[in-house]
């Protein structure tokens, strides 16, 4: 190896490393940690090393089941239609027409509003007695009496899920139609001579082409499926019932309410580990052997 | 062809009805007075448009003092609105430097990970981006305890440390998505400028910058916006409502016990309009032109 190279290897590599490596190995550290110790700030003078009891006592509380339900419905709803109406939004707005530019930036805008807004503003569309849905849909002659939406199971899930897209959507759209400069104007030429038909083409290059940030994006959009919680707490805030109470919903309420550092971070890590394990499927179900760091 | 854009055309509206309707509800909102807001059916069309929601905003002391005039008592309103302008200033300035932090680290990390074989730049990358996996209620203590004491830096309550946590936060991803998009750049112009004698770092400024400036855009872009909206750890490294960025102002004016939706519907409004102009810079730059010729 080049001395050059060397040096180069060095500089490049601080800025981030010095940002980022306090700020991963210090927290896993810690939330391994905490979750095996009897970590209550209620009682601080108890806290102990416990082993594996947290995991225990979270997969035994009255709650896991339910939420684990809940995140699984949210994300298996939420995930795939990111995923694809994302792909769909960057195919459009690579197209060449009159106003991409501004459609381009539209899409962006719901990125824009803070997070507690956007949710409020999807509560108040939905409101049972003031929200314009009920409105809209006496006006049209569709229902008779105004319906409590988000007293409902399914579709206060819905209306997360409307909620999840609208704010996630920018970026993986913006991920993709970067990924979609990306790819050499010869591919598509070729292809036109060959007699490709439009799909094909679209299979046969775009996608493939964009095999490695669709990665990128199902691995993102999973990972904000599982964490949820702003939209939830201010929507529906875990209600009807536990219905949409995800797992996120307990660990704040671990953390916050009832200060049980331990077993806030022992739900963490399983979400962590089903995580893991999710990403090892995209990388399967996508066909890439491994994160591959060059062409 | 005429079917393809009368298709365009439809999807346009129905993405163009998608982003904007729940925005434009937002606005007519902002403009109606509570009694307005709570009443059944809703009010389309304010009849007569209050800017009540936006005064209070910006001038709040004397917004209230206006209301306190008019009506005599004094309803809940949350004074923490006095904050806004302080804290939309402080997550614009957040931002921008949250995205030079990211432009400049990822760019370079990335493009070393990319192009130069070393031993353990497999184990490196996966360090630098594994950080992304840990669900952030289980990191914003640690985060707390590090900014308390940074390298013998104290900087928790300072713009710094909601700088560095948002650089923490973003460079992983970013690393990720640069990584991704040099890896489909073939490496046959740098080599050629190699040979030529370019350095790494005249290579990385001057071949390799122009090609891949869709996805240092994109990076840009999505620096600025996850910093611009993110609550929980800008609220955690801060304490007093100077340093408070805007999320968190606006957080709290959403958690009084008298919702006032009107006041917090305004909030968003004024909120989204300086990352708005960002985007709009930055997207011009997106779609390059460059990128087709130069692969060549």
């Amino acid at each position: 190896m080049l001395k050059e190279d060397i040096r180069f290897i060095i500089l490049a590599l601080i800025p981030s490393l010095l940002f980022v490596l306090p700020f991963t190995f210090y927290p896993i550290g810690y939330a391994i940690y905490v979750s095996t110790q009897r970590y209550d700030l209620k009682y601080p003078e108890e806290i102990r090393f416990i082993g594996f009891d947290n995991f225990i006592q979270v997969i035994n509380s009255y709650y896991f089941t339910d939420s684990v339900l809940a995140t699984v419905i949210f994300a298996v709803i939420s995930v795939p239609l990111t995923v694809l109406i994302s792909l769909g939004l960057a195919l459009l707005l690579s197209q060449k027409f009159r106003g991409v530019g501004f459609l381009q930036w539209l899409v962006l805008v719901p990125w824009a509003i803070p997070l507690v807004v956007s949710s409020a503003v999807w509560k108040w569309i939905f409101d049972a007695n003031y929200g314009i849905f009920n409105a809209a849909l006496k006006g049209l002659g569709v229902i008779d009496s105004y319906i409590p939406w988000l007293s409902l199971k399914w579709p206060a899930m819905l209306i997360l899920v409307l909620a999840f897209l609208w704010v996630q959507l920018p970026l993986p759209t913006l991920l993709f139609l970067a990924g979609i400069q990306s790819i050499p104007q010869e591919l598509y030429e070729a292809a036109l001579i060959d007699g490709a038909r439009e799909w094909s083409r679209f299979k046969s290059i775009t996608f493939t082409w964009l095999k490695p940030f669709m990665l990128i994006v199902a691995v993102y959009t999973t990972l904000m499926a599982l964490w949820t919680f702003d939209i939830v707490y201010v929507i529906t805030a875990g209600g009807p019932g536990n219905f949409t109470a995800v797992i996120s919903y307990y660990t704040f309420s671990e953390m916050f309410t009832f200060l049980n550092f331990g077993r806030a971070s022992a739900l963490s890590f399983m979400v962590v580990l089903v995580s893991i394990g999710l990403i090892i499927a995209y990388f399967r179900a996508l066909r890439i052997g491994r994160l591959r760091l060059r062409a | 062809m005429d079917r393809k854009k009368i298709g365009i055309l439809l999807a346009s509206i129905v993405v163009a009805c998608w982003v904007l309707l729940p925005i434009l509800w937002m606005l007519d909102l902002s403009l109606q007075s509570e009694p307005e807001i709570h009443s059944a059916p809703p009010t389309i069309i304010p009849h007569n448009p209050v800017y009540f929601n936006y005064w209070f905003i910006f001038d709040t002391s004397s917004a209230i003092e206006a209301r306190l005039q008019e009506s005599g008592r004094l309803t809940f309103l949350p004074a923490v609105a006095r904050w806004f302008p302080n804290a939309l200033a402080n997550s614009v300035i957040i931002g921008l430097v949250v995205i030079a932090i990211n432009v400049f680290a990822a760019t370079l990390a990335s493009y070393a990970y990319t192009r130069i074989r070393f031993p353990g730049s497999q184990l490196l990358f996966y360090m630098s981006i594994a950080g992304r996996l840990i669900p952030p209620v289980a990191i914003v203590v640690p985060y707390y305890i590090i900014i308390q004491n940074f390298f013998g830096l104290k900087l928790y309550d300072t713009l710094i440390a909601v700088i560095l946590v948002h650089a923490a936060f973003t460079i992983p991803l970013n690393i990720w998505i640069l990584n991704t998009y040099l890896s489909t750049v073939p490496a046959d112009i740098e080599d050629a400028a190699r040979v030529d004698g370019y350095g790494r770092f005249e290579t990385l400024f001057r071949v390799v910058l122009p090609v891949i400036t869709p996805g240092i855009v994109a990076v840009g872009i999505i620096s600025f916006m996850v910093s611009w909206g993110e609550f929980f750890f800008a609220f955690m490294v801060t304490q007093t409502q100077l340093s408070r960025t805007m999320p968190v102002i606006v957080g709290f004016m959403a958690a009084q016990p008298y919702k006032p939706v009107g006041i917090l519907m305004a909030g968003g409004v004024v909120a989204m309009l300086p990352a708005l102009v960002v985007i709009a810079i930055f997207r011009r730059y997106l779609i390059s032109g460059l990128v087709a010729g130069a692969v060549k």
